[in-house]
């Protein structure tokens, strides 16, 4: 492959943003991918930085250290407050999660209202199938979400697959948000699939797998559970997968016990992402093709610092 | 005249239905039987459809009305009219039956016992009848579990073929259903998880492929039994016979759904023998038939992977996104003759019009 189309691969893999992309205009319905100026390739890094459980504010380039196959680079930071933010909320509508439906319309009428009037929201339900039920819609204009079916089994592989898929437009961010129970039953997709899909992805994703039970047990126990699993030999039914494809992205998996906490939890996501630090380097030193190993570190304190593992550079 | 009878009915019968009265045995009366006329009219949809939403609130009592109110109504307009009437009632509780197969499993088995016992006590066996009894089949294949102490229903499925048997002895389809319940048996298998991942029963595959051979021996049975057969060789790795098998199933076009899946199960035959070139063009087959989300995301998947990324977006969202949404026949496989029933039913309902 020649360097052109190597640099071209990095910025697909990415979405990487060139310095002299022009701003979208309304008129940009599609997603749009960047365009690539000469032989520089740009490689984007999401990137938190905590100190226990507080972001770690007003960092600047000098502080960080990014490695791209164990090779320093030389990092810009971009100017995150300005990048309004494309948010996808991924909902378990299955069956066990009959008695918190409600509870669930709130919540999500409650982010999408915190969101700020460029972002964007889109709303992907999944039980046996999966819905994007109105793409992604200015803040300011959700359609109403009243009308959501809640049956069938859990396809959450396959759903947030099927959102990490998006492509990210140049001057906005991606963040997808699944919300579950837990319990994969009916994917087509496996975890395999899955991580491959979030290694490649312009999106940060976060899973929140709910403990307290989103079926009263008294339910439960009468409901009818359908044995006949053939897909299951298709798939390692694994949360551990779930956690996985949150980290190759630079997200993570947590677990809530207390269904009242989920939307100070997403709020916090986001709040988290949105003051999160976008990096920007052009790699030197490294080899075209395949997969980078990425490590972000910063200088002058024990930080626990988030971000993805590498990203892909077609062959 | 008749559709303004017809649409004072809708109203009045599913406001009774849908009300929070709906156990009240004398309004129910009334709206059971009202709802039964409103069927035979041809309102099929807005019967069932407001049956689908009480379910959930007495189905005991539906049950009861069956027997007696659905008994007078089929011989209320007098002999001749009684065999006509007769399917009405039986498709009609077909159709109810329908409605709880996701949630209601014993009130699916309630409403076709009594359909079926209807049937029985016919005449001499007719192609309604036959018909019925595919339908019903297809529908127990889809609320059927191997035997299970929570689910004292779940021996329904041979005990109906038996049934079915006694009026048509030589319906190629009992044979399928037969095979289907050796399937059935390596699917439940499959439930437990070992410490690294599911257990995977081979020779209990195995030992479902022999019912299936005899199945696929009669021509009208041939493609869905080898579908099934070119699968679960897929699963015990026996890729190039699933292959072959799989290329028998994916010719003809008189069943999309199976067709559509012939080609899924291809795709991934060849994804396991690392051929993704291959998988890839059978994915691509596969949605040309039907949009299934399934097969979407496969071949999507394969793409992306392969940095084809804004026409993996593209195949995905087209599958995904709201009103575009279909039916995804892998989600629905592991049900047998279930997957049929749309085609099954309609050809019931058309029977069953208003002259």
């Amino acid at each position: 492959m020649s360097r052109t189309l190597m640099a071209f691969a990095v910025v697909l893999a990415l979405g990487a943003l060139p310095p002299q992309t022009p701003p979208a205009t309304p008129a940009q319905q599609k997603p749009q991918r960047p365009t690539f100026y000469g032989n520089t390739s740009l490689v984007t890094v999401e990137v938190s930085v905590l100190s226990g459980n507080r972001l770690v504010r007003d960092l600047a380039a000098g502080d960080f250290q990014i490695f791209d196959n164990k090779v320093a680079q030389q990092v810009e930071v971009v100017d995150v407050e300005s990048l309004p933010v494309d948010v996808t909320l991924v909902v378990d509508v299955s069956g066990s999660v009959i008695d918190m439906i409600e509870e669930l319309q709130v919540y999500t009428r409650e982010i999408a209202a915190a969101l700020r009037v460029d972002d964007r929201f889109r709303l992907v339900t999944f039980s046996s199938e999966i819905n994007d039920r109105f793409g992604l819609q200015p803040a300011t204009e959700i359609p109403p979400i009243e009308e959501i079916k809640v049956e069938g089994a859990t396809s959450i592989f396959d759903a947030l697959t099927a959102a990490l898929m998006r492509t990210r437009r140049s001057d906005r961010r991606q963040i997808v948000i699944g919300l579950t129970d837990g319990y994969e039953t009916a994917s087509a997709i496996d975890g395999e699939a899955l991580k491959t899909v979030a290694k490649r992805s312009d999106s940060v994703l976060h899973v929140l797998l709910v403990r307290q039970p989103m079926m009263d047990p008294l339910r439960a126990v009468n409901y009818p559970a359908n044995t006949r699993r053939w897909w299951l030999p298709n798939i390692d039914v694994d949360f551990e997968e779930l956690g996985d494809a949150a980290h190759a992205t630079g997200g993570e998996m947590q677990e809530l016990n207390v269904r009242k906490q989920i939307p100070t939890f997403i709020r916090q996501t986001l709040e988290d992402f949105r003051t999160s630090y976008v990096l920007r380097y052009t790699p030197t030193g490294v080899s075209a093709e395949g997969w980078h190993d990425l490590e972000v570190k910063v200088r002058g304190g024990p930080y626990k610092v988030r971000a993805r593992p590498g990203y892909f550079v077609k062959k | 005249m008749r559709g303004r009878r017809s649409a004072a009915l809708v109203v009045a019968a599913i406001a009774v239905l849908t009300s929070s009265s709906f156990a009240a045995p004398q309004r129910m009366a009334g709206a059971f039987t009202d709802a039964l006329t409103l069927y035979d009219l041809g309102e099929h949809d807005t019967v069932i459809d407001g049956f689908a939403r009480a379910i959930n609130r007495d189905p005991a009592n539906v049950v009861k009305f069956l027997d007696t109110d659905a008994e007078a109504w089929i011989a209320a307009d007098g002999k001749d009219a009684i065999p006509r009437r007769r399917l009405v009632a039986t498709t009609f509780a077909l159709e109810l039956g329908k409605a709880g197969v996701n949630t209601q499993w014993s009130w699916t088995r309630d409403m076709l016992e009594w359909a079926c016992t209807q049937m029985r006590k016919a005449g001499p066996p007719t192609e309604e009848e036959l018909d019925w009894d595919l339908a019903s089949l297809a529908l127990i294949e889809g609320s059927f579990e191997p035997p299970n102490p929570r689910r004292p229903e779940s021996s329904w499925l041979p005990t109906h073929i038996n049934h079915i048997r006694e009026r048509f002895p030589k319906e190629p389809r009992l044979l399928l259903a037969r095979a289907l319940i050796d399937e059935f048996e390596y699917w439940i298998l499959r439930w437990g998880r070992g410490p690294n991942g599911p257990l995977l029963d081979d020779s209990a595959a195995a030992a479902a492929i022999p019912a299936l051979e005899k199945a696929a021996a009669v021509p009208a049975n041939a493609k869905e039994a080898r579908l099934r057969i070119g699968y679960l060789q897929m699963r015990l790795g026996k890729l190039d016979s699933a292959l072959e098998h799989l290329q028998f199933a994916a010719e003809g076009d008189d069943d999309p759904t199976r067709v559509h899946l012939a080609h899924l199960f291809i795709g991934w035959t060849h994804e396991r023998a690392g051929r993704f070139d291959e998988a890839t063009a059978a994915f691509r087959q596969s949605i040309a038939v039907i949009n299934g989300q399934s097969a979407a995301l496969a071949l999507g998947t394969r793409l992306y992977a392969a940095d084809a990324r804004d026409e993996a977006d593209d195949i995905v969202m087209a599958a995904v996104s709201g009103d575009r949404v279909v039916a995804d026949p892998w989600k629905v496989y592991g049900y047998g003759d279930y997957r049929r029933f749309p085609q099954l039913i309609a050809r019931l309902r058309a029977r069953i019009l208003p002259r």
